[in-house]
């Protein structure tokens, strides 16, 4: 690659007074070594993250014909939309743009910082930018409420919706949450919702008016997913024959998993339900009004927070549950959790409520045990409030279904590349990707699939991916700049360890050139490929070997 | 190892080169030379290896706590290449704690000055 060493620029910003004096800008002007005309090209100038700022920065650019700049100032990680609007309002390309921070440090630090930055930029070469078209239509997997709201607003948007659903009924989980909620689905805000299951189920009629140009395929499923983000090929497999469909976006909703079976080994600890005194939470009313010789069942234990931490949908599944079943047959309900979470609208009232129908609420801190014997089970807790150790006698326990929610159809994460959780759930647990993202820029989640979540929560974040959706289609191309993985085609040895190790799925094999490619649309340019790669065969230009050790003195 | 040469820290943008902008304590960032990564999964075994026969007395690479990269699965990348360049000093006879990985939060910056220091006393050791 070639060196340009010519024409780099430094700015240095003295944020309105809190960074550098004029004096000490000299300082720093004097020390910057003349590599790249980057002495001739230094500007001090005043809050650059103004309109005036950028605008005289841009102008500078301008008239010396500055092909690089390094940015000194605020972090540049802490500030990546003024790094954006810089790298727009030169019309140069990230690449190019060098932020370093020099918050906090003096002037012969900064000095030095300038100096190194200037290096790696000359080592640096100038990007090209690429314009993938994006497809207008959007699929959306799954016809639960959370497929449909999501379907519904995306297509309010302005964008062609397919919404597949692979059973033949609409709805997913309504009906059930309809009875379990009394019919006021825990309060939740969706026209949707009042329009399609006025009593819980749903209307035929409805659906079409609610769902306004959506087109809508029932016993339909996802059989193969291909492209990248802005065109990935579909093909559905519908009742009467298969459907290719070319979509710039992808929203799956598939549901959750199953509910959980006794004695299943995927619960918290498969061999907990062997025994007939600790069922699944789901059982615990059959099991409570069940069978005669049953009926003796005076204290009941609700455990949550077992091994994994429940969700808002299962803390109010077992107030809901814990409240019926101690107003009836003079039982006692014990809850046991570590942490109520009760942060969404009406939650913390209904936790008032079971409290005040005498549910015994215990916190528990640490390890909570159980030990099943001919008496029912004993529970030997640490309580976190009294600060003592607690023994309680349960004749009956159940135990919340957090851990047991994989998402229902398996496949669909192999499908199409999207990476799970430690429970099989859809999306990672990763906080960049809450709530909608996934590892797949152009495809989404919402709904059960990525957990047992409160309904109005999902119907928050199924118009969370609708825009989402909208802010990746609203252009008309996707504007990519090529400094992402760059392969060598005569060192690569195909032994796919890329293709394995990118976490977006960008590497695919180019058999024309018999070597791994990045897609430059779903590149998100971590360089965890060519960290991998055993042949040396790909690079991140702007993060080379040669960058990386011109820093070393 | 060579007397003038300084512990080099390759850190992740997001998470390490944060922390490390955040140190006052000009005692500790004397100590160091700075590496900016995109993600710690970007860290090669071969530049690991390249700064030791350089004679930089060791090499810290920080990147964010797990379940908090913000590529995904960068950390853990870098962890397992971490652990087989460990391996590879042990083999070869050289002390393995010239390498060492560490997770830490853009916050975490006396975190970054405790690791710096630790690396620094075992080198005078």
């Amino acid at each position: 690659m070639k060196e340009t060493l010519e024409n780099i620029g430094v700015f240095t910003c003295d944020c309105g007074g809190t960074l550098f004096s004029q004096a000490e800008a000299k300082e720093i002007a004097a020390g910057i070594k003349d590599e790249g005309k980057a002495f001739e090209n230094f500007f001090h100038l005043s809050i650059l993250c103004s309109e005036d700022g950028l605008e005289h920065l841009s102008r500078s650019v301008r008239e010396r014909g500055i092909k690089k700049l390094v940015f000194a100032g605020c972090s540049p990680v802490r500030n990546r939309n003024l790094m954006d609007a810089l790298a727009k309002e030169t019309g140069l390309t990230h690449g190019a743009v060098y932020g370093i921070n020099i918050r906090g440090k003096s002037a012969g630090q900064a000095v030095s910082a300038i100096n190194r930055a200037v290096k790696a930029l000359s080592l640096i070469p100038v990007f090209q930018t690429k314009n993938v078209p994006l497809a207008g239509s959007v699929l959306v997997v799954g016809g639960g409420i959370a497929g449909m709201q999501a379907a519904r607003e995306i297509s309010a948007l302005g964008h062609d919706t397919v919404l597949i659903e692979r059973s033949n009924r609409m709805g997913g989980q309504i009906p059930g949450l309809f009875k379990s909620t009394g019919g006021d689905f825990s309060g939740a805000h969706s026209g949707l919702l009042a329009e399609v299951f006025p009593e819980g189920m749903m209307v035929q009629e409805a659906l079409q008016k609610a769902l306004p140009g959506v087109k809508i395929h029932t016993g339909s499923y996802l059989k193969e997913l291909a492209g990248q983000v802005g065109s990935f090929k579909a093909k559905v497999q519908a009742p009467d024959g298969e459907v290719r469909l070319t979509c710039g976006a992808v929203v799956l909703a598939p549901g959750a998993g199953g509910k959980p079976e006794k004695g299943s080994a995927g619960g918290p600890d498969g061999s907990l339900f062997e025994h007939d005194s600790i069922v699944p939470m789901s059982d615990l009313k059959a099991f409570a009004s069940g069978p005669k010789g049953r009926t003796r069942i005076r204290e009941v234990g609700i455990i949550l927070d077992l091994n994994i931490d429940e969700t808002k949908a299962g803390t109010e599944a077992a107030l809901l549950l814990a409240r019926s079943l101690q107003q009836r047959d003079r039982r006692q309900v014990h809850l046991f959790c570590r942490d109520m979470r009760v942060a969404a609208s009406g939650l913390e009232k209904l936790y008032a409520e079971v409290r005040e129908a005498g549910v015994n609420i215990a916190k528990f801190a640490g390890k909570l045990e159980l030990a099943a014997g001919v008496e029912g089970v004993s529970i030997t807790y640490r309580d976190s409030i009294l600060g003592l150790d607690m023994t309680l006698n349960c004749d009956l326990v159940g135990i919340s279904p957090r851990g047991l929610s994989a998402a229902a159809d398996s496949d669909l994460a192999r499908l199409t590349g999207v990476s799970t959780d430690e429970l099989g759930q859809l999306q990672d647990n990763n906080i960049h990707l809450f709530p909608e993202q996934t590892n797949r820029p152009g495809i989404f989640v919402v709904g059960a699939c990525r957990g047992r979540h409160y309904l109005p929560q999902v119907i928050e974040e199924a118009g969370a991916a609708a825009l989402a959706v909208h802010a990746l289609l609203s252009e008309e191309s996707l504007e990519v700049e090529l400094s992402g993985a760059l392969v060598d085609p005569d060192k690569c040895i195909l032994c796919l360890t890329c293709i394995r190790s990118c976490p977006f799925k960008a590497m695919q094999i180019d058999r024309e050139n018999g070597a791994a490619v990045s897609s430059p649309e779903a590149c998100q340019k971590c360089g965890i490929c060519a960290g991998e790669c055993p042949a040396r065969a790909i690079e991140l230009p702007v993060y080379s070997d040669r960058v990386l050790l011109s820093q070393l003195e | 190892m060579a007397e003038n040469k300084k512990i080099v820290a390759f850190c992740c943008e997001n998470s390490g080169l944060l922390a490390a902008d955040a140190v006052e304590d000009e005692s500790i960032l004397e100590l160091v030379e700075i590496v900016r990564l995109p993600c710690s999964g970007k860290i090669e075994i071969g530049l690991i290896l390249k700064c030791l026969e350089n004679d930089y007395p060791g090499v810290l690479v920080l990147g964010c706590p797990v379940d908090n990269c913000k590529y995904l699965t960068g950390n853990v990348r870098a962890g397992k290449r971490i652990e087989m360049v460990k391996m590879a000093l042990r083999n070869a006879g050289v002390d393995e704690n010239r390498v060492h990985l560490d997770f830490i939060s853009s916050l975490d910056s006396h975190k970054f000055a405790a690791i710096v220091r630790e690396m620094e006393e075992r080198r005078e050791h």
